[in-house]
Formats: C-alpha cells, sequence, structure tokens
C-alpha cells in the first residue's frame, strides 16, 4: 500500500511527513483495495504486502493490520504476509496476530517470517548485531506458540514469558505455511533445517540461483528435499501489449522516479546498518554489497531483466523470462510487485491483467 | 562443588551419602541417571547462597546402599526418610531427568513433605525417538553435547573417575528405573504442591514435546522452556536454571507474575 506522489520531492530517511494529507491517504487506500480485488478476480493464487516503516513508499507499519483489512476484502487468493519483521516485533504478540488473521482469512494466511531490511533496524532503536540471533529465537518461540496446545513460559536470551497460550491457534494446521529469506547463508541453512520454503527477494539471477543451490544441500544434509514449490523469488514486473510498449513506459518511468524518490536516505540508512554488524561476519560480501550498490547494479532494463531483477516485456517475453528463472534458480513460485508506469494506476491494471491472463497459463506448465 | 562437606546418614533399610551446602529453606536436589552432580559443577553452590542444600544420591547410587525396592516409588519411600530425618518440616524438592519420576512419586506418596516441587527435563514416562536435528549419540564427545550442550558451566572438568563412575550409575539406572511408570502418570493430579516443568528446547535426550503431559497432567504446574539448552539443565544453562528455581522457591504463585527486575 503506497502513499503515492509528494507534493516535494524528498530523498532523505525516515521521511518527515509534514506531507501527509488525510484526503490523499484514503484515495491511497481505496487504490490499494481496488489493487488488491482486481489481484483476486484475475485469479492470482496470491496477494502479497509487506512491513516497512517511516516512508510513504510502504503503508504497513503494523502488517497484521493490513492483512486483516485484505481478509475482508480479498475471498480466494491467499494472504501472503511477507512478512512480521521478527527481531522488530513482541514474538507472542506476532504469532498471535498471524493466527488470527489466518483465523479471519478462513485458512489462507502464508507467512514469510523475515529479519527486514537493514534500515528497518533505526525504526526500533534494536541492535543491528543482535539481528541474527534475535530473528532465531523469535523463529522458534512463535513456532512453539502457533503449535504447543498447553501453557508455556519462555526463559530465552532476549524474550522472556511466564505465560503463553495463544487464542486463537492457526486454522492451518499445524501453522500457516512459512517462508524464510534466502538472502543469507544462515537463513538458508535454517530454513533447510525447519523443512520451509525459501524466500529470494529482490536479489539478482546469479546470487539467487547460489542461493537455492545452497538450500537444497542442505536440505539434503537434513534428509529430505525440496520441490520447486518451495522456492520462491521475488522481483518487479511490467507487461505490455508489445516488448516495445512495456520497455518505453518503464523507461518513462525510471526518469519520472528520480525527483520523488526516497532511494537516497534509505541506500545510506541501509549503508550505515550493514557496517554495524547486520549480516554478521559469515555473510560479510552482503555488507560489501550494501556498501557498494552500484556495483553489479543494472545499467538498463534490457540488463534488469537480464540480471533478472525485472520482468519486461509483451505477455510472450515476460513468460520466457519466468522460464529462465526457473531453470536457474528452480522456483516454482513467482512473486511479482507491479511496477505502475508514472504513476499510472490504469497502466498497472492493464499489466496485472494481461499477465493473469495470458503469461499465467503460459508458465503454470513450467 | 568440590568442597561441599560430604555426609552419611542412616534411615530405615540402610545408609544414604549426600552433600550438604548453604543455610536457609531446605532444597533437596534428586539427581538424575549419572548419580550425584560432577565435582566441577556450580550451582549447587549458587543455589546454596540462598537455600539449605542438600543432595542425597539416591538408594545403589555412589555411596548409598540399596534400600527398598528398586523402583522410583521404592525410591521416593527412601527419600522421603531421608528428609525426615533430615529437615524439621517439609521442603522444596528439585529433580533433574531420572530424578523427577521420584521427586513426582514423593509428591503424590508424600504430600507433607513437599512444599514445591521442580522437575527438570524429567524422563518419567515413555521415551519417543527424538525429533529431527537428533538421532543416535555417536560419541563420548557427542554424548557429553547432547547432555551439557556448547556452553556448560564447570569449575573443573570431570575427571576419568568421574566419568566412569556417572557411566556406571547411568547403567544402574536403566537397568532398575528405565520402566513407563504408567501408574504415576494416572496419579499425577494427586500433586497437591506446586511444581515447575523445565525444559531445554534443544533437549536431544528428552524431546521438549515430552513436557505437554506434566502441564496436562499435574494441576498447578507451570512449564518453562529454557531457550537453546540441552538436558542437563543445571549444567548446561546454570544461571537460567538457577535464576528460575530460585524465584519459583521464592515466589510459589507469583512466579508467573513479573517481579520487576527483583
Amino acid at each position: 500500500m503506497t502513499y503515492g506522489r509528494l507534493r516535494e520531492p524528498v530523498s532523505t530517511w525516515p521521511v518527515p511527513n509534514e506531507q501527509f494529507e488525510p484526503e490523499q491517504a484514503l484515495r491511497a487506500r481505496d487504490a490499494c483495495f481496488a489493487e488488491y480485488e482486481l489481484a483476486d478476480e484475475l485469479g492470482f493464487d496470491w496477494v502479497s504486502l509487506a512491513e516497512h516503516h517511516y516512508s510513504p513508499g510502504s503503508l504497513a507499519p503494523s502488517i497484521n493490520v493490513l492483512a486483516a483489512a485484505l481478509s475482508q476484502r480479498v475471498h480466494k487468493a491467499r494472504i501472503a504476509i511477507l512478512g512480521p519483521l521478527l527481531p522488530l516485533g513482541n514474538p507472542v504478540r506476532i504469532a498471535e496476530e498471524i493466527a488470527m488473521v489466518d483465523n479471519l482469512s478462513g485458512g489462507r494466511v502464508i507467512v514469510a517470517l523475515l529479519r527486514g531490511a537493514p534500515y528497518e533496524y533505526l525504526v526500533y532503536n534494536v541492535d543491528p548485531a543482535e539481528s541474527r540471533s534475535r530473528y532465531e529465537e523469535a523463529w522458534e518461540l512463535i513456532y512453539r506458540a502457533w503449535t504447543d496446545t498447553q501453557p508455556f513460559g519462555w526463559e530465552g536470551r532476549y524474550y522472556q514469558f511466564r505465560n503463553v497460550s495463544i487464542w486463537p491457534r492457526p486454522i492451518q494446521q499445524p501453522t500457516p505455511p512459512i517462508i524464510v529469506s534466502g538472502s543469507s547463508k544462515d537463513s538458508g541453512e535454517l530454513a533447510a533445517r525447519k523443512r520451509v520454503a525459501l524466500g529470494l527477494a529482490f536479489t539478482n539471477l546469479p546470487l539467487a540461483s547460489e542461493a537455492s543451490r545452497f538450500y537444497r544441500e542442505k536440505a539434503e544434509e537434513n534428509g529430505w528435499q525440496p520441490t520447486s514449490e518451495h522456492v520462491l523469488y521475488r522481483l518487479n514486473a511490467y507487461v505490455a501489449e508489445s516488448d516495445e510498449r512495456a520497455f518505453a513506459d518503464m523507461n518513462r518511468q525510471a526518469e519520472g522516479r528520480g525527483a520523488a524518490s526516497v532511494g537516497g536516505g534509505i541506500v545510506n540508512a541501509n549503508r550505515l546498518v550493514a557496517a554495524s554488524g547486520f549480516f554478521g561476519q559469515r555473510d560479510a560480501n552482503l555488507t560489501n554489497r550494501f556498501q557498494n550498490l552500484s556495483e553489479g547494479a543494472p545499467r538498463s532494463l534490457e540488463d534488469a531483466v537480464r540480471l533478472g531483477t525485472l520482468l519486461c516485456g509483451s505477455p510472450g517475453s515476460v513468460a520466457e523470462q519466468i522460464g529462465v528463472l526457473q531453470k536457474e534458480i528452480g522456483c516454482g513460485v513467482v512473486e511479482v510487485s507491479f511496477a505502475s508506469p508514472q504513476g499510472s494506476e490504469e497502466a498497472k491494471r492493464q499489466a496485472m491483467t494481461l499477465f493473469a491472463r495470458e503469461v499465467v497459463p503460459a508458465v503454470r506448465g513450467l | 562443588m568440590t568442597d561441599l562437606p560430604h555426609k552419611v546418614i542412616d534411615i530405615e533399610g540402610g545408609s544414604l551419602g549426600y552433600l550438604e551446602a548453604g543455610s536457609g529453606e531446605t532444597v533437596v536436589y534428586l539427581h538424575g541417571a549419572g548419580g550425584r552432580p560432577p565435582a566441577g559443577s556450580t550451582f549447587v553452590s549458587e543455589l546454596a547462597k540462598d537455600f539449605c542444600v542438600l543432595v542425597p544420591s539416591r538408594p545403589g547410587f555412589d555411596d548409598s546402599s540399596e534400600i527398598g525396592k528398586r523402583t522410583p516409588d521404592g525410591a521416593a519411600a527412601a527419600v522421603a526418610a531421608f528428609i525426615e530425618a533430615t529437615s524439621k518440616g517439609p521442603v522444596h524438592v528439585v529433580a533433574q531427568s531420572a530424578g523427577g519420576a521420584i521427586g513426582l512419586w514423593l509428591a503424590v506418596l508424600r504430600p507433607d513433605l513437599v512444599s514445591s516441587l521442580v522437575v527438570s527435563a524429567p524422563s518419567a514416562f515413555a521415551h519417543r525417538p527424538p525429533p529431527s536435528g537428533g538421532g543416535p549419540v555417536r560419541s563420548p564427545q557427542d554424548l557429553d553435547k547432547v547432555l551439557y550442550g556448547d556452553r556448560p558451566t564447570w569449575s573443573a572438568l570431570p575427571t576419568d573417575e568421574e566419568q566412569e563412575r556417572i557411566r556406571r550409575n547411568a547403567a544402574f539406572n536403566m537397568q532398575n528405573f528405565g520402566g513407563n511408570n504408567e501408574e504415576l502418570l494416572a496419579r499425577l493430579g494427586e500433586i497437591r504442591a506446586p511444581v515447575l516443568v523445565l525444559w531445554g528446547t534443544e533437549d536431544r535426550l528428552v524431546p521438549s514435546g515430552d513436557s505437554s503431559v506434566y502441564q496436562k497432567n499435574i494441576p498447578q504446574a507451570v512449564r518453562m522452556f529454557i531457550y537453546g539448552a540441552s538436558h542437563e539443565l543445571p549444567i548446561a544453562a546454570t544461571a537460567k536454571w538457577v535464576s528460575l528455581v530460585r524465584d519459583f522457591i521464592r515466589r510459589g504463585e507469583f512466579f508467573v507474575v513479573n517481579s520487576g527486575g527483583e
């Protein structure tokens, strides 16, 4: 759920909220619901939402509030909560809320239990160096809260509770489907150890291929073999009638976005947190990646498609691009974030429609 | 624990060796399959900062003679005689692993002697195969890890002689106390003392899922998981274990209420 364009461009993060206007926020809400409802009508398998903070780019600081609202507006598609940021919240509260949304939706929740992007750690003043260990402890506590049917207490390094017995439990037993981010080796190992799905988001084809291979290798060590349905790849997408039209629309978006982008502030926040121990020693390459984002970044839309960070083109071309992702990464689930060139909701709706009607049938059997 | 005074007391049918430390309300610690805690463990000394801690070797273990039946309820009767001989009134009982069945029987049979009961990774009921991540113990080093985890608290590592004593005791325990205790299970509802059930989330010997049966069947049970801890909680997670045991003994039913960092 995005707020839309600001009156005055802002390049810092956190974004000052002085430009917040209630009328525009209500329009954003209506557009958001209309988009989710369209996705539901078009037959997408799921609709997703993600927790982010302090920016008009994503209005879902308390992700389960929005998920609860969606559960009453989206009637067929699953609701993919991607996801609560475990180290930033109260794990018992997260377990309760996800279970509640699963009840409200009649058992349609998919949940990614995530650490979040580095910059999120500036929001609630959590030590980035504790992120991994907080995440793993919260993961265990949430899972036990969902699955243990007798009251219990928890004496952990970060979390202490003397009474846990959540009501309701999830409709889906023992838990809703769980996804773990595969951006780091620690996460990939955790997903393999826990026998849950791997989510690869906003990375690129070579890195995702390597992460997927690592996950499968670790799963093998843990005595099981993931199917393609256990690997999710998330990226941006835009579809138009022809390749020419799609690239032209997206090029216009790229030109227009600079003025309103808050990317610079987030990039800097990410850099600071990444350098403060967020990725730990084992994944020093990820720290370097956040220090030097320009290195290896796509130079053009064509380059982005080649690197697997964007689906763009006609329905036929996008289906081929998905085929490449599936072959290289082994992903059976492709999660797309549709672009709206120059803020055009109509163009976005058309892209979603084309994708659902022409791309999805073509890739279903891959 | 190395310097704790070692005593022997005669009770009906034989004698029991025991360690004693500290002063205050009495805590009787019932050891697991390995017998008396290794000399290099520190948890008894830690508990003894607040309580009078008595650590009897159960009948047939270490330097204690065999007394009565070789069953958990038989051992509980001997422990009851020990408490009557050493203490003026009811005591707090803390029972680890295989000692759990004895502590539970004691609370069933002699409620007048038990003010409160802590069972720590008790192995009273049927074992099931450990969950994923478990598996057979492959070496002495692996057994140490299964028992004590990655960061045990030792003032000194167990000597070869102690390790032999532990193995001998464990074999004796397995031969005589390895049953399923079905009668005990049926009688857990009779326990009137407040009970704290402690378990490590990484326990590969007795999976943490086994803890539900205690919570479900004991009327006043509070179940706590110590995150990341393995089976021998007093050694594997000494600081957290001592803190929880101390808090439970001191605060009783108020244990479940945040004490404001006391």
